[in-house]
């Protein structure tokens, strides 16, 4: 199965990688700071991440592109997924879900 | 407690953009020892792998040739050290590694089985190595940042050393 390009843009973010996307899928649904961010994956993933790695994933994705930071609010920057970053995001949860789709399979016929 | 203090482990430019909103972040959240962990491992992370001052202006094989000769610069001598620098750093890690050998030996002869003697002995050579450190990769950072880069390297260091003897 080939990568699409779009897929290929968490590939060297090491650790930072599920972190990453779980940020991505965060700001799908409109802006968030850090703070909203963290709740709103523990609420979708039961992952609390620290703010290390949230802000590890944050500088990477920005540094991308995929990402971008609004103006503040009370200290706190709103970041919102860039049109790069929705299709980065589209592009890994098909790749996600095809290997979902493979990997279902092959457990039904076990 | 705060963890506002936290955020002084960052390199400057890094805090110039992401320091107030991390602080007001941490205002809103309870200091755990995870959370600490997390904040000096990104830390690090932030000062091996600097992002912030990749601007998007520069090209990317203007970004590329200059990782490379920053990765260089770091493989060849640290940053930014002079050749007093290398020979400070190589005779303190050469001297903190024949006075923990030394050490070692005559621990491993008086406390013979020892577990805590045997994990000394694992972690002689890396501890040394990190001991090094100040004078050498983390030179020029705060006081406050080497010694936490390195007391918390040399703590996790001697907990595996340990671990390892005990397997």
């Amino acid at each position: 199965m080939r990568k699409a390009d779009t897929d290929r843009e968490l590939d060297d973010f090491g650790r930072f990688t599920e972190p990453a996307l779980l940020i991505l899928i965060s700001l799908a649904d409109g802006p968030k700071h850090g703070y909203a961010m963290i709740d709103d994956i523990a609420s979708v993933a039961e992952i609390r991440f620290g703010p290390g790695t949230l802000y590890g994933a944050i500088t990477r994705l920005e540094s991308r592109g995929l990402i971008e930071r609004l103006d503040a609010e009370d200290r706190r920057n709103p970041y919102r997924l860039t049109g790069l970053g929705e299709k980065a995001l589209r592009a890994r949860l098909a790749s996600i879900q095809a290997i979902a789709r493979v990997g279902q399979r092959r457990l039904a016929n076990a | 407690m705060s963890g506002r203090w936290l955020v002084r482990l960052y390199p400057r430019a890094w805090r110039e953009r992401y320091g107030a909103e991390m602080s007001a972040m941490l205002e809103q959240m309870s200091l755990t020892p995870a959370a600490v962990i997390d904040l000096v491992a990104g830390a690090i992370d932030a000062r091996v792998a600097p992002r912030v001052l990749a601007s998007r202006s520069i090209s990317s094989s203007e970004k590329e040739k200059a990782m490379l000769s920053s990765m260089m610069k770091r493989c060849a001598a640290g940053p930014g050290l002079s050749v007093r620098d290398q020979w400070i750093g190589a005779s303190v890690m050469l001297g903190s590694c024949l006075l923990f050998s030394v050490a070692y030996v005559f621990a491993a002869h008086r406390y013979r089985g020892n577990e805590l003697v045997d994990a000394f002995g694992v972690m002689a050579f890396p501890a040394a190595l990190l001991i090094s450190m100040p004078f050498t990769y983390v030179k020029g950072h705060s006081k406050i940042t080497q010694w936490i880069i390195v007391g918390v390297s040399l703590a996790f260091l001697a907990v595996i050393s340990y671990v390892a003897t005990l397997i």
